[in-house]
């Protein structure tokens, strides 16, 4: 590497107008980014991060590719080996949160009552809080798309505030759940209609 | 004016508890983990919730990762810093958004509700560069300049 930098400073004093590079790699470190896409751990896709520099756009979409973006230069992308990027990131890769875990909870048609299977649902959504170290639990009530948005509005959070009163009853710390009513925002099913699946709890253990 | 003033003190109050709200939670932590809140430096604690403009450092020992209410999830190496700029999910009138900057350090990022809706809706600002996040996961890593 040293005779490399030698030799381009030499160049650089021999040819002073097209010194950029070399007085670049002689100057003190600049900030730089690297960024590297990975499989998700979970199922193993591949998503895709957008590289934006003022230079224009590069995309990095396959697994392990990556870019190194010094400032004010093109960047390099490179596919890089796992166990290198596992050397780097060992760290930040440890400290990552478990993946937040999804629970659906139905009531009787026309009731306030949780279908059977819901209650059973109900044991599972404790075992998973006794597995994580501090976790916290959002419960998202749903409606169908029939009728007026601010009506399901505050029909989802009633939904949502039934099932917390009932998990506080079968001994859920209440100052971990939070509610919230999404209304008809988020159907399971867009049918825009009146559909039974869309008139949903969630509950979503973090 | 004094309409004005009243105004401004109504936005005021409504920017305040809006940037008050719980964005997210710190689910796991190691060594010295600090959050910068305003004036504020708090020592970190597992289950801590998190709010926007937040800034997350860790120590040479630390650790920490976020779980977002969107179900996004970021995790800090050591000698990190970490600003939460914006963090928007699901309030009405307002579009989805998670800004975060990442100034130095080691970041394990895995994306959420938010780009499942609105892809590149999670931006990673760093002093070089700006992040539109299309999905899942994948890392960062900002070396700073030598001081």
């Amino acid at each position: 590497m040293k005779p490399l930098r030698t030799g381009a400073a030499v160049a650089c004093a021999a040819a002073l107008a097209g010194c950029a590079i070399a007085s670049q790699a002689l100057a003190p470190r600049k900030p730089e980014t690297l960024v590297v896409v990975v499989p998700s751990r979970v199922d193993g896709h591949v998503g895709a991060v957008v590289v934006n520099t003022p230079g224009g756009q590069q995309v990095l979409d396959a697994a392990y590719a990556s870019a190194r973006v010094p400032q004010g230069r093109t960047p390099q992308v490179a596919t890089l080996g796992p166990e290198e990027v596992e050397r780097s990131f060992a760290a930040a890769r440890r400290a990552a949160p478990p993946p937040p875990v999804t629970f659906t909870v139905h009531f009787v048609l026309g009731t306030n009552q949780l279908t059977a299977q819901s209650k059973e649902t109900l044991k599972s959504v404790m075992a998973e809080m006794g597995r994580r170290a501090a976790a916290d639990i959002h419960v998202i009530g749903h409606t169908d798309q029939l009728g007026p948005e601010s009506y399901n509005d505050a029909l989802s959070l009633r939904r949502a505030e039934r099932v917390r009163d009932h998990m506080v009853a079968h001994g859920f710390a209440r100052e971990l759940i939070t509610t919230l009513g999404r209304g008809e925002r988020e159907p399971l099913v867009d049918s825009g209609l009146s559909n039974p699946e869309n008139r949903r709890v969630e509950i979503i253990v973090r | 004016m004094r309409a004005r003033v009243a105004t401004l003190a109504i936005l005021a109050f409504f920017a305040q508890a809006a940037a008050a709200a719980d964005i997210g939670r710190i689910k796991t932590l190691e060594g010295a983990v600090t959050v910068v809140r305003g004036e504020a430096r708090l020592p970190a604690t597992a289950g801590m919730p998190l709010q926007q403009s937040d800034r997350i450092v860790t120590g040479r020992d630390g650790a920490a990762g976020i779980t977002f209410n969107d179900n996004s999830m970021l995790s800090l190496g050591p000698e990190t810093t970490l600003d939460i700029s914006r963090f928007s999910f699901g309030a009405s009138g307002q579009p989805d958004a998670l800004d975060a900057t990442l100034h130095a350090g080691t970041l394990s990022a895995v994306s959420g509700k938010i780009v499942t809706r609105s892809p590149e809706a999670m931006r990673i600002h760093t002093p070089t560069t700006i992040l539109g996040v299309r999905g899942t996961e994948f890392l960062v890593k900002v070396t700073a300049p030598a001081r």
